[in-house]
């Protein structure tokens, strides 16, 4: 079918055919690839590595007002654990950012779908859904603030006409409207970042496989399950971690719209950290933080690709 | 059959109107409300179509505070990131996809960590080390962090694009006599243009809109970014100055459309596969 | 021949001395100093009827100085100035002005006012010397003047002859002083007030203003109502900032006082777990249900634009949102008969009046600046009785803290808050200058909106917040043996 096999050249080693040569040149060639990645790990290693073992290291100090005051050894991952806004934050986080991350994998496969088919104005359709990424983050939350403010609340005004709800939604009063307020935010304003991908990456197939499938007599439920659905893997795994990592990095729409209420229901463990970094400049308290949400993140990020997603060959 | 086919596109083009408003609504509204009278921001019912619009606010905006000044860095600063993070990226997610080497997965999951904790937590180091290097108030500082911040993003995308192109297509041009570097751009580049288009997009609006670090790291006009200035339209006395602020938003989004109408065909393949055997 | 160069001679000297005079009277004849007229629009002139200037000559520190000897010292000097995002306004109205009196360039950066005080802070941690005049927050006032991060003006004070004696002393203690010593001028010099229309009191048959809050209660209850007939509440009884953190706090300040609790006893432990704190809050609470949809969540932006769009009958705010509710450019209420009061007192044994003087914005020379003789001259300029009326009344925002600005019949005709304003400063209250502010202000702001919004019992979040409090200044020193005691809660008392 698809799988063409040439003698003498193996699938799975670099050294192609034409570049085959032997001795030392051999062994430096071994190193190719990591001279093509030398410069992306330097400059990773430089400005984001480091800086975050500095924050390690400074959340073993007690640093009030950014200023070392003594080493506090566990100190303040035991104060923490027992923290409840901190417990408080990664609940409102999960709840916020997953519903959104779901919602927006959903609308935006559907609409990457809808879009990667022959349709006239297509490529209108595509330039008009990734605009919301496209405005400044606070001026999207404030604009949203606008509209949803109780008492002249445009989107209360279109779901009264809709016959969706009655009266007048406390939209951030209320723990449960602050929070759909929230994701509803994101969802607009992101769902474009998983559609771009997707439809990217549903236009980078190769059309070969799903014509002969076609012609065996597959249908289109089949086709997508089977061809189209592992042939996206690598790319719909990496739109989920990707968007998945900035959920938990919630903050712009929290500060501009609830700063964290109404009581703690939408503080964002994001929005947590900043509080306590920059409001009362525990420094020590927040590098401690962001150590235990990397290392949740990591844990989980390692378990999702270990149970055999990307990099799998 | 006909009339299935006709009933499932009416449906979807229904869809897709229903995704344009929702879309487009609330950056309408954001451009009325620059046009819009103070006293009818606020009202109750929402007021749809103003009778009074006013030009006040966008002179505000452009002539008295440094908007042409936000303009140009925001644009240089995230058109030179953008270029860096693709030349240095690209190399790196190629490897990744076509090279099986020790370490492989390791690098990849380090690349992918460094996207793991809040920005906020390097903010204070990196704003003493850009310090200390001078580079604090110019384009140096957030070009070096937006560069770093994009990396990520390119070499984890652009390596699932890459790993898209069968292997084939690229070994039989190698067989066909060209080297590695040129199976790269003769095949590969072409084939994934979908991907590197869709993260040069990302890249631009990514650094285009980030805050934190333009805030921390600028100062004056010399380098503040479009982001940073929107907030000079918030807080204090007036709480908000709306006509202002959805100014700045709107022609803020006016760059970067552009941009992204002129490269969205190549969100479609390019060649197709037929033209290489 | 000796003679006519002698005659002529004599006669150049006189033409060039004649000359130099008449340039000098020419040049302070027409020196240009702030004046009313070139920042107020014309018909607020003619409706408040300002005269050439608000305060006399002799009372505002501008017109006093020499500044041809201060040009002579200081021209081409540069200094720059952080101001927070939005009030960038306002100096930048005066800083040409600045620059041809003295000589001295100044340099504005506008700051993003939720970043003010990190941006700050971390310039002065990390020694970048960006800034020679910052704006900030009086209640930080502590939290930079602890480390030593701005400069002690005592000496310029007294070099430049700046009457102290006129600040008004509630803020000169509150704003510029600490630990004894001057650090900053008062710039917005804020106060509590209760705003109230009227015109709906009349309508509702009620005689105001109220005096306790009970009756403040009593007359929401009648006042939510629904105005234009279609069968929609449209006025709300009352309205406040309640929103979490900062906000709750500060009126929340202003309830607990009323009531007569305190944030702190002498001996630094919390004030405010007791009856009177509980009855407060309860009061707070039922406010809340007569106030418009979306109240626990307004920051000080929400409320004053509910407030200007007519939502609600009366509010307890800042000074600003009474003056601009006057305003046809700004406010839907501009022709009601909006008035303005002191804050009503609580119920109980130790129910007295106590507004909070909460927030305010204070200007500092930093410590480590380039210039800091020539950032102290601008912020005298800003500071100074004329200019701070003018700011005033142009629509800043920006309130005056001079005694003879405060009582300039011309300044009190173009603010009508001003009287109420007068007589609640000699109660007010405020939060002790202490770093730890910004952390107490927010933990009990939070505790208390949790409550507000029904997240938690009034008695858990009170005791939450006291806990919080008492490990925070435990860890910070205060209950240490010898360590002096806390200010009182009335700043008079200072």
């Amino acid at each position: 079918m698809f799988d063409v096999r040439r003698e003498g050249v193996e699938k799975d080693t670099f050294s192609p055919a034409c570049l085959k040569t032997k001795g030392s040149f051999m062994k430096l060639k071994r190193f190719y690839p990591y001279f093509l990645l030398a410069p992306t790990l330097i400059i990773l290693l430089g400005v984001t590595l480091y800086p975050f073992i500095y924050s390690v290291r400074l959340s073993f100090f007690s640093v009030p007002f950014g200023r070392i005051r003594y080493f506090a050894g566990l100190e303040n991952y035991a104060e923490l654990l027992h923290d409840p806004f901190f417990w408080n934050g990664i609940k409102n986080t999960g709840i916020i950012g997953g519903s959104a991350l779901a919602l927006e994998f959903f609308i935006g496969f559907t609409l990457a779908l809808l879009l990667s088919r022959k349709i006239k104005l297509r490529g209108l359709f595509r330039a008009v859904f990734i605009i919301p990424m496209m405005l400044i983050p606070v001026v999207t939350a404030l604009i949203w603030r606008l509209m949803f403010f109780p008492g002249g609340s445009v989107v209360s005004d279109v779901l009264r006409h809709l016959r969706l709800v009655t009266g007048d939604p406390n939209w951030i009063g209320q723990p449960t409207l602050a929070r759909l307020m929230l994701i509803v935010m994101d969802v607009w304003a992101w769902t474009p970042f998983i559609f771009m991908i997707l439809l990217a990456g549903l236009q980078g197939l190769p059309p070969e496989p799903l014509e002969a499938a076609e012609v065996d007599g597959a249908n289109a439920l089949q086709r997508f399950v089977h061809i189209t659905l592992p042939l996206l893997k690598p790319i719909i795994v990496i739109a989920l971690l990707l968007r998945g990592m900035d959920a938990i990095k919630f903050f712009d729409a929290v500060y501009a719209v609830t700063g964290g209420g109404p009581g703690s229901s939408t503080e964002t463990i994001s929005f947590y950290l900043y509080r306590i970094g920059f409001k009362s400049f525990k420094m020590g308290y927040a590098s401690a933080m962001s150590v235990i949400v990397f290392v949740i993140v990591f844990v989980l990020a390692n378990y999702l690709l270990r149970k055999g997603f990307i990099i799998e060959e | 059959m006909n009339l299935k086919r006709q009933g499932t596109q009416v449906l979807i083009y229904a869809v897709l109107i229903v995704a344009v408003i929702i879309v487009i609504f609330p950056l309408w509204w954001t451009f009325l409300t620059s046009i819009k009278m103070r006293l009818d921001i606020y009202h109750d019912p929402p007021i749809y179509i103003p009778h009074k619009v006013t030009l006040d606010f966008w002179k505000l905006a452009w002539f008295t505070r440094s908007t042409k000044e936000w303009y140009r860095n925001t644009a240089g600063i995230s058109a030179i990131s953008t270029i860096l993070s693709l030349l240095i990226g690209m190399p790196a997610a190629y490897s990744l996809a076509r090279f099986k080497f020790p370490g492989r997965k390791d690098l990849a999951f380090y690349i992918l960590s460094t996207r793991m904790f809040p920005p906020i937590t390097i903010s204070i180091p990196i704003f003493q080390t850009m310090q200390r290097l001078g580079f604090l108030d110019t384009w140096y500082a957030l070009i070096v962090v937006y560069t770093a911040f994009n990396l990520s993003l390119v070499v984890l995308v652009l390596s699932a694009y890459f790993k898209e192109i069968p292997r084939e297509a690229e070994e039989s041009a190698l067989v066909d006599g060209c080297s590695t570097l040129g199976s790269f751009f003769r095949i590969t580049l072409p084939l994934s243009m979908p991907g590197i288009v869709a993260v040069a997009v990302l890249c631009i609006i990514f650094s285009w809109n980030e805050f934190l670090f333009a805030v921390l790291l600028t100062n004056s006009p010399v380098a503040k970014t479009l982001p940073v200035g929107a907030t000079e339209f918030i807080g204090g006395e007036e709480g908000v100055m709306w006509g202002p602020l959805c100014f700045v938003g709107t022609i803020s989004i006016l760059p970067i459309l552009a941009f992204a109408l002129l490269i969205q065909k190549h969100l479609v393949r390019g060649l197709t596969f037929g033209a290489i055997r | 021949m000796r003679e006519r160069l002698f005659k002529w001679g004599r006669r150049t000297v006189v033409i060039v001395l004649s000359v130099s005079l008449i340039s000098i009277v020419a040049s302070v004849a027409f020196a240009k100093f702030p004046k009313p007229a070139d920042f107020i629009d014309a018909k607020y002139i003619k409706e408040y009827a300002i005269p050439e200037y608000f305060v006399p000559d002799d009372k505002d520190w501008v017109r006093q100085q020499d500044w041809d000897a201060i040009k002579e010292e200081f021209a081409g000097t540069v200094i720059r100035h952080a101001s927070e995002g939005v009030d960038i306004a306002a100096p930048l109205m005066f800083k040409d002005m600045f620059e041809e009196l003295s000589g001295i360039k100044v340099e504005i950066t506008g700051i993003p006012a939720d970043v003010f005080f990190e941006k700050l802070m971390m310039e002065f941690l990390s020694g970048t010397r960006r800034y020679d005049a910052v704006e900030f927050y009086a209640e930080w006032l502590g939290s930079y003047a602890e480390p030593g991060f701005l400069y002690e003006l005592s000496d310029f004070l007294k070099k430049w002859k700046v009457d102290i004696a006129d600040f008004h002393p509630v803020y000169w203690k509150s704003y510029s002083l600490w630990d004894g010593k001057p650090y900053a001028f008062a710039y917005d010099s804020d106060c509590h007030l209760l705003h109230w229309r009227k015109t709906l009191y009349d309508m509702a048959g009620l005689a105001g203003p109220p005096k306790t809050y009970d009756e403040v209660l009593a007359n929401a209850k009648k006042l939510t109502m629904d105005t234009d007939g279609d069968g929609k509440i449209d006025v709300y009884g009352f309205g406040m900032p309640a929103g979490r953190g900062m906000w709750s706090f500060y009126y929340g300040q202003d309830i607990l006082g009323a009531y007569g609790a305190t944030l702190f006893t002498s001996d630094w432990r919390p004030g405010f777990n007791n009856p009177e704190g509980k009855a407060a809050l309860k009061m707070f609470k039922e406010l809340t249900e007569y106030s418009p949809p979306g109240v626990t969540g307004w920051n000080y932006a929400m409320c004053r634009e509910a407030w200007l769009a007519g939502k609600m009958a009366q509010v307890m705010q800042w000074q600003c949102v009474g003056k601009q509710a006057h305003l046809a450019e700004m406010s839907r209420i501009w022709a009601e008969d909006v008035r303005h009061d002191v804050l009503p007192k609580g119920s109980g044994p130790k129910a007295k009046v106590a507004p909070a003087l909460a927030a305010g914005s204070a200007l500092g020379v930093t410590a480590d600046a380039k210039n800091p003789e020539a950032a102290f001259l601008w912020l005298s300029f800003l500071n100074s009785a004329e200019t701070q009326c003018i700011y005033s009344a142009a629509g800043t925002g920006v309130e005056p803290s001079h005694i003879s600005s405060l009582t300039s019949p011309a300044f009190q005709r173009a603010n009508p808050t001003v009287k109420a304003w007068l007589a609640s400063l000699p109660v007010a209250t405020a939060i002790p200058r202490i770093p730890e502010v910004n952390d107490l202000q927010i933990s009990l702001g939070i505790a208390i909106n949790e409550y507000l919004t029904g997240s938690m019992a009034l008695d858990n979040a009170l005791e939450g917040a006291e806990k919080y409090w008492d490990r925070l200044m435990k860890k910070a020193g205060y209950y240490k043996p010898g360590v002096k005691p806390a200010p009182p809660f009335v700043v008079a008392d200072w």
